[in-house]
């Protein structure tokens, strides 16, 4: 069981997302019959039908399908986070793949729609100083930053 | 990228003519009450009972809905009203989608004889449980699985975030502005300002104070969003044929859709992102009635956001999607002059938030021609629920 807001790591249909995180990979299931990444993790293929899925690692790269800079927390957890940005990521390899992540290293006045982006993996601010989880083993999950020249990874 | 295939509409049979509306009811809508849902349900179920001139033995039918809100059933009736005789229940009832639906449920029941009068309620009391953290809006998308470990952690939670980002991508892909979202709220508490019932009836807002308040989750404000409050409403259905000795003018369903997206209630994945299940089962519905958008008089829609009433208005075809902004703008959701009145009794931006069954009501009232904000001529009323993944669409007609 989960404590919120933080992800029950070792649910075993997205534990794979977030050991990946731990080993710097960006793991999504993809399928074996039409190459597919699908996202959130089915149990058969979006696009095919297939139930051949398997957790691959892939490129981080994508681009800014929308997002929101979070004034006010919503609830307790989220108070010592605030403002933050929360966003809808596509990903090149697969557009149809939209990932949900903060968007770290750029004032939210530099944020642009469809920008490029690139894939980091940051601890969940849950574990920052003075937040609800301070001092606990944090959480590693990938977010998202804008894509330059010396982050092409 | 939109993808034709991202829902379904059920296949439902006609049911034109078939059913009748033929009593309102709403509670008081407060902040935090202290009362029960229950509480609440039962006195708007007396109020539509009197406004049909029935008594609580005259019901033989009940609908309410399992997943949110009052669950206000068979037993419960017994118990407010002291009754004992047989009762047929559904849980395809209450407000939301099934406000818009309940109709279609209760032509069934006529037809298969179960029942001959039957009541539709839906209550909350939210504003009383936030206080308290029992229960609430964002409980559900809190407990939900893949939610918990792929939204929730990442800051995409709760509701005000979901439509913060789809109203970002509706105006980077169409040009739809904050003063056209701000039209909407500005109609619906101008509509409010002169409903006795509504939460907001002494506050008003133009555009100009919308424009200046600050952002919650851009570019959402507080006043794009529905309020929280105590509330309930219910209304009293039979056949058209028993609704001619009803004392007030009966109005008829003629039509009925519903639909549902495959993304289930992940708004983040839904493939066609600024899209609603309107757009599969509001053609239906107004086939079934045999009209057109053209020939909706006043129009209700399920709005927790303005976002989400801007979406809708382009799938059920007022306007061609990404023209909603344009269509919306100004005073043109007014209910003297606008032209497609809409919300008449302020939505849930403004009126109250009871999921739906308010909006319901307030049409029967639009059609009787008793509203407090009346259209004139008012002949074909529309309501569209939205919830998450399903949206339904009623058509009702003045008898
Ligand atoms: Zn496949």
């Amino acid at each position: 069981m989960s404590r919120f807001p933080l992800p029950d790591v070792e649910w075993e249909r997205t534990q794979p997302y977030f050991e990946g995180a731990v080993v710097g990979e960006l793991r999504l299931p993809r399928c074996a019959n039409c190459a597919g990444y699908n996202w959130f993790p089915p149990e058969r293929c979006y696009y095919c039908d297939s139930d051949d899925l398997n957790w691959e690692a892939c490129s981080g790269q994508g681009s800014l399908f929308s997002y929101t800079v979070v004034n006010r927390a919503f609830v307790k957890p989220f108070k010592t986070v605030t403002p933050y940005v929360t966003a809808l990521i596509s990903l090149a390899v697969e557009p149809r793949v939209r990932l949900v992540s903060y968007i770290v290293d750029c004032p939210p006045s530099l944020l642009e729609m469809d920008m490029p982006l690139d894939v980091v993996f940051r601890p969940l601010p849950f574990f920052d100083e003075g937040a609800l989880f301070a001092g606990e083993a944090p959480i590693v999950v990938p977010m998202f930053r804008p894509l330059t020249a010396g982050s092409a990874s | 990228m939109a993808d034709a295939d991202w829902g379904t509409a059920s296949d439902f049979e006609d049911l034109n003519g078939q059913v009748a509306i033929v009593g309102v009811g709403e509670s008081e809508h407060t902040k935090a009450s202290g009362r029960s849902d229950l509480e609440i349900a039962a006195e708007a179920i007396e109020k539509a009972l009197n406004d049909a001139g029935l008594t609580p033995a005259d019901v033989d039918g009940i609908m309410f809905n399992r997943g949110a809100g009052s669950l206000f059933d068979a037993a419960a009736f017994h118990a407010h009203f002291g009754t004992k005789h047989d009762i047929w229940e559904s849980d395809r009832g209450g407000g939301m989608v099934w406000a818009g639906t309940a109709p279609y449920a209760a032509a069934k029941a006529f037809r298969n004889r179960k029942a001959k009068v039957i009541v539709n309620s839906f209550a909350v009391a939210w504003a009383t449980q936030r206080s308290s953290m029992t229960g609430g809006p964002g409980k559900f998308h809190a407990e939900e699985q893949f939610k918990a470990n792929l939204e929730v952690p990442f800051g995409f939670f709760p509701q005000p975030v979901y439509f913060a980002s789809i109203a970002r991508r509706h105006m980077h892909e169409f040009g739809t502005t904050s003063a056209q979202l701000g039209s909407i709220a500005v109609s619906c508490r101008r509509h409010a300002n002169r409903h006795p019932g509504a939460v907001m009836r002494e506050k008003t807002l133009s555009l100009d104070q919308y424009l200046k308040r600050p952002f919650l989750a851009d570019p959402l404000r507080v006043e794009d969003c529905c309020l929280i409050s105590d509330g309930g409403g219910a209304f009293v259905m039979t056949t058209a044929e028993r609704a001619r000795d009803t004392p007030k003018p009966p109005v008829i369903a003629a039509g009925v859709g519903q639909a549902r997206s495959k993304s289930g209630s992940y708004w983040s994945q839904q493939p066609d992102f600024t899209a609603t299940p309107q757009v599969f089962c509001a053609p239906k519905a107004f086939e079934m009635a045999g009209i057109t958008a053209a020939d909706v008089d006043v129009l209700a829609l399920y709005d927790p956001f303005t976002i989400a009433a801007l979406m809708q208005i382009e799938d059920m075809g007022f306007c061609a999607k990404g023209e909603g902004g344009p269509f919306v703008e100004g005073s043109r959701l007014d209910f003297d002059g606008g032209a497609l009145p809409y919300n008449t009794h302020g939505g849930m931006l403004s009126h109250a938030y009871v999921l739906g069954i308010a909006h319901v009501i307030e049409l029967v009232r639009q059609l009787r021609g008793e509203a407090a904000s009346q259209v004139g001529n008012a002949d074909i009323a529309v309501y569209g629920g939205y919830t998450g993944h399903m949206a339904s669409t009623l058509v009702l007609r003045r008898s």
